[in-house]
């Protein structure tokens, strides 16, 4: 893990954070390269369905992403944690956002959701982005957790031991989640497909 | 459909649980569960089903083809041309060898096929307009769009001269081309460049890929104009502008927003660097990061002599050391100001840039080399967008700013132009910006230091010209409200400050009676003496200044000229005098406990009050006379204090009052921090004086009031000692009125509180003296409080601390000194007969 757990590294992130939100904004230049790899990984994997080159880089993407935290101002982020998941969720804001804004002028998104391992169906269809983005909000009102791994999983790119370490629990526990939340997505995302079958047939 | 009240965790528990049984019989072992209930069954049953269609569509998935790249379109029509053989792919684009095959004529073209989704009506359109457009780029250099159109099976095409030939940098690098021969190619380019500018077309997307060099050493520019083509201009914000390279793309296009000429010259600017240097100006070209701080316009260009490499110089068929030597001329000046992250700050025109690089191809100099004052200032002013203004960037350019103007000879107009920059952006705005920077003391110091000798050289100088003298004045005056300033500058020079104010004076004196502004000039001055005088605690002195120069305010204001006298109205000076005078007053009366001089002070501030009352009635946009009643106020209840009359804490509840009520409204017309405090302020006064009148629930009411007001500006502010201290003092003065009220717990916390806030400085400035006083009170307060809970010995720990604090420096009353040692000598003859 290169730059997952930059705290394991005993690099001063939290502090940085700190003097972030203390009002030090150099803090932030100085943040952002630990976080640097995760940033374009995700970005990179934003774009893997595109072939780029010529178009929207993951590097734009990345700079949309640093332009949005410099000019957050400050916000109150203590930990690694509060900073990974103020990362994802910018991410999570910027994809929808632009889809919104795609979908309103009625275009093909062309940004589209990165192909994560786990959830590979997610991103086949247009709509996904921002129905993902709904389905995440109300996932978040019944298991915040879930959504929050989620979250990290699909717009941060983190491994389940990523997570488990940005969120100080167990991987299992992480496990345990993102299955959960794959099957409630996907009844959520893809409900034409036939998996009412089964709880019909044993309701009584 | 979610269940109602569905238990999720008791859910997600069978779930999991559910999960370890074969597939084929989840369904029916869930159901066995009767401990859950019917929704919490049907619910895990639903998700079953749909890990299991999740399952299912991953297989699907992943049997399916990895992402077809597009196939090659060899043979294919589209429209009179027939694609030949594939020349190069980009991301949205694929580049054939095309040939006519209409039998019009022969013709060999460059077709570019364009990602589908960019078909449609509006491409068309757009094709139009730019055909006719790009027609007139008719040049040697450019190569021309010949046609477009949409295919047969719908794919958006573009028709161009084919040119056969090396990019600019490969064709340089294979030939081991001299500097002088790069530039010389390069010179071709802009020209190309500057014909497009001058028939309103932009490029765009200029790289050393998009520059060809035939064999016979022409330049051919390739897709000009067509980047806009391929822009999806409904979204510029997102792709529209990011049709581009990042490599070659200039900060505002890496930010999306709107490009100019000033964009390509960035671009050439890149092209050319690389040509010349060899490398890429802004770092690791593959770093995100170097993007980043490009794109926040955070970035400068490394300067190219240091990045020179034997391989690099080898290329070039010249030595290392003759490159670098190059390198570190004005050529370097030229590249670097084509790279200014400010697209303001590049050449104008391309031309611009070409007959800058021709005067050094021919040794003469350049423009680049120019940056004048004004820019660095403005510059420096501007606020800057992300807030990331570095300390060094500061002392640098403050530094040179200073050079800059003590190195100027030049005429006496020029001086004078020098001089009012100074007086009016330099000093002021830099300033404020810099002190509104965390951390940025040093950087402060610098200026006040820059600034002092930049000033002392002018004056020096001896001017002649009344205009620069007056100036100079002004000059010093600003500089010396910035040094005396306490609490903003933590310097609190007032020495510095002084002398700063008698020069201002000196050279305003010179300029004689007939100059409005040099009277102005003097009065201004003078105030700010006795500002100094009163903070030093030289009262008499201040009262003495301050009546010496009160006539001559009130005539100014008078005469009603309404010039301002160094950022300050006549009618501002003259209420500031006079108010400066009450207090000046008030404190002299109260080193001696004179009833007869707060007496005097009571009648000036009654004077100030009606002042203030004329003022605002000329001019309601002034601050409410009510806001002066603070200082009657102050002045009753210190004639209370001294008398023991309560009649006088009356009076002062109503000048209070009057004070709070116009805090209000102050506040109610304008929100902020400040007017908040000034509330809360009022009310802390209210309190008090409540407290002191005997009305102590008035005086809790108030003084909590006053403290929610206070508690979120102080929290805004945490770095601000002023804010601190305020909260401190209505803390302390709770605990004092919880003490006298018997309620002992919650007022020793509220003095506590209070405590832990005030931190004596090591070593006390006059400018402490507030801080002095709140800290004795506060352990005045702890003893009485200890004092009734029979802890005698506390009360004199504490006791002694107060009489030592108000002993470090000369700042407090004696009266009030002899009072501490009176309750400490008390405190301790109790301690001694107590077991």
């Amino acid at each position: 893990m290169p730059a997952g757990n930059p705290d394991a590294e005993g690099l001063p992130i939290t502090q940085l954070l700190a003097d972030w939100h203390g009002g030090r904004n150099e803090a932030l230049r100085e943040l952002l390269p630990l976080v640097y790899n995760r940033l374009l990984q995700v970005a990179q994997s934003f774009m893997r369905r595109e072939r780029s080159g010529h178009t929207l880089q993951p590097t734009a993407l990345v700079g949309e992403l640093y332009l949005r935290l410099a000019s957050a101002t400050s916000p109150d982020l203590k930990s690694r944690e509060h900073f990974y998941s103020f990362c994802a969720r910018t991410m999570r804001w910027i994809l929808t956002d632009h889809a919104r804004r795609r979908e309103a002028e009625k275009r093909q998104a062309h940004l589209q959701l990165p192909l994560t391992d786990d959830i590979p169906w997610l991103g086949a269809r247009p709509s996904d982005t921002l129905d993902l983005d709904r389905a995440l909000s109300k996932l978040a009102e019944i298991d915040a957790r879930a959504a929050h791994i989620v979250e990290l999983r699909i717009y941060l790119g983190c491994t389940a031991e990523e997570a488990a370490g940005i969120l100080n629990i167990s991987k299992p526990t992480v496990d345990r989640s993102l299955t959960i939340a794959r099957a409630w997505l996907c009844r959520e995302l893809r409900p034409d497909e036939d998996f009412h079958q089964l709880s019909a047939d044993a309701a009584p | 459909m979610q269940p109602h009240k569905l238990d999720w965790d008791r859910a997600a528990e069978l779930f999991q649980a559910a999960l370890e049984q074969p597939m084929s019989t989840r369904a029916a072992w869930v159901e066995a569960q009767s401990t859950y209930d019917r929704a919490t069954r049907d619910e895990v049953k639903s998700l079953l089903a749909a890990e299991r269609t999740h399952q299912d569509l991953c297989a699907m998935e992943h049997a399916a083809d990895p992402l077809p790249y597009a196939p090659e379109r060899l043979s294919e029509r589209f429209g009179p041309y027939q694609t030949e053989r594939l020349l190069g792919r980009g991301g949205m684009s694929a580049v054939y060898l095309a040939r006519r095959v209409d039998g019009q004529f022969e013709q060999t073209v460059a077709l570019k096929v364009l990602a589908t989704h960019l078909a449609g009506e509006e491409f068309a359109h757009r094709l139009r307009v730019e055909r006719q457009l790009l027609a007139t780029l008719a040049h040697p250099n450019i190569t021309r769009l010949l046609d477009g159109g949409v295919s047969a099976s719908g794919d958006p095409y573009l028709v161009m001269e084919y040119v056969e030939g090396q990019p600019l940098d490969r064709y340089c690098d294979q030939r081991k081309l001299s500097i002088e021969a790069r530039l010389h190619l390069f010179l071709q380019v802009c020209e190309a460049v500057d014909f497009a500018h001058r028939n309103l077309v932009l490029h765009r997307d200029l790289k050393p890929g998009n520059i060809l060099v035939t064999s016979e050493g022409a330049v051919k520019l390739l897709d000009f104009g067509t980047a806009s083509l391929m822009a999806e201009r409904t979204d510029p914000a997102l792709t529209g502008a990011r049709m581009m390279t990042p490599r070659y793309a200039s900060p505002e296009q890496l930010r999306g927003e709107r490009i100019t000429i000033a964009s390509d010259i960035f671009s050439l600017g890149v092209v050319a660097y690389e040509l010349v240097a060899g490398s890429w100006p802004f770092g690791d070209p593959n770093s995100l990061i170097s993007e980043l701080r490009r794109a926040v316009g955070d970035s400068s260009a490394n300067l190219p002599h240091t990045l020179v490499t034997e391989e690099i110089a080898a290329s070039r068929s010249i030595t290392r050391e003759h490159l670098a030597r190059m390198l570190r001329s004005d050529l370097a000046a030229i590249l670097l100001k084509c790279l200014h992250p400010d697209a303001s700050e590049r050449y104008r025109t391309v031309r611009d840039l070409a007959l800058d690089l021709r005067a050094y191809l021919s040794g003469r100099p350049v423009t680049a080399r120019s940056l004048t004052l004004a820019y660095r200032v403005r510059r420096f002013v501007t606020r800057n967008r992300w807030r990331v203004v570095l300390s060094a960037a500061v002392i640098a350019i403050v530094a040179t700013a200073a050079a800059y103007a003590v190195q100027q000879r030049a005429r006496e107009q020029r001086r004078l132009a020098q001089l009012r920059e100074l007086d009016q952006s330099y000093l002021t705005e830099i300033y404020r910006e810099v002190a509104n920077l965390a951390g940025s003391s040093k950087a402060r110091l610098l200026i006040v230091d820059r600034t002092r000798k930049n000033l002392d050289q002018l004056l020096a100088e001896q001017p002649e010209d009344r205009k620069i003298r007056q100036a100079l004045a002004e000059a010093y005056i600003q500089f010396a409200d910035i040094q005396g300033e306490p609490f903003a500058i933590s310097l609190g020079d007032t020495a510095g400050a002084l002398e700063s104010y008698r020069k201002a004076e000196k050279l305003a004196l010179a300029l004689g009676n007939a100059s409005v502004q040099g009277v102005g000039t003097v009065v201004r001055a003078r105030v700010g003496i006795a500002q100094i005088q009163v903070r030093a605690g030289q009262y008499p002195e201040a009262v003495k200044t301050l009546e010496a120069v009160i006539h001559t305010a009130r005539g100014l204001w008078e005469s009603g000229v309404h010039q301002e006298v160094a950022g300050r109205s006549p009618a501002i000076l003259y209420l500031r005098a006079n108010v400066l005078l009450g207090h000046a007053m008030l404190r002299a009366a109260d080193v001696d406990r004179s009833v007869p001089g707060v007496k005097q002070a009571l009648s000036q501030f009654q004077r100030t009050v009606s002042l203030a009352e004329q003022i605002e009635a000329q001019d309601p946009t002034a601050t409410p006379a009510g806001m002066y009643s603070e200082y009657t106020g102050y002045a009753s209840e210190l004639l209370g204090d001294f008398t023991g009359d309560r009649q006088y804490y009356r009076t002062a509840l109503s000048s209070f009052e009057r004070y709070a009520n116009a805090a209000r409204k102050n506040l109610a017309a304008n929100p902020g921090p400040k007017n908040q405090r000034d509330v809360a302020d009022a009310l802390v006064d209210l309190g008090w004086c409540w407290h002191l009148y005997g009305g102590q629930d008035a005086a809790l009411r108030a003084l909590n009031e006053a403290l929610a007001r206070m508690e979120p500006v102080s929290r805004a502010d945490p770095d601000s000692r002023e804010a601190r201290q305020d909260l401190a003092s209505v803390y302390f003065r709770l605990g004092a009125v919880e003490i006298s009220a018997d309620r002992l717990a919650t007022g020793m916390t509220h003095l506590q509180t209070a405590e832990s806030m005030v931190v004596l400085p090591a070593h006390i400035e006059s400018t402490d003296r507030e801080t002095v006083v709140l800290f004795a009170s506060i352990h005045e307060q702890i003893a009485a409080g200890l004092l009734k809970q029979k802890d005698s010995r506390g009360a004199v720990r504490a006791l002694s601390l107060a009489v030592q604090s108000v002993k470090k420096g000369s700042f407090v009353p004696l009266w009030r000194v002899q009072e501490l040692e009176r309750e400490l000598r008390d405190a301790s003859r109790r301690s001694g007969r107590s077991p």
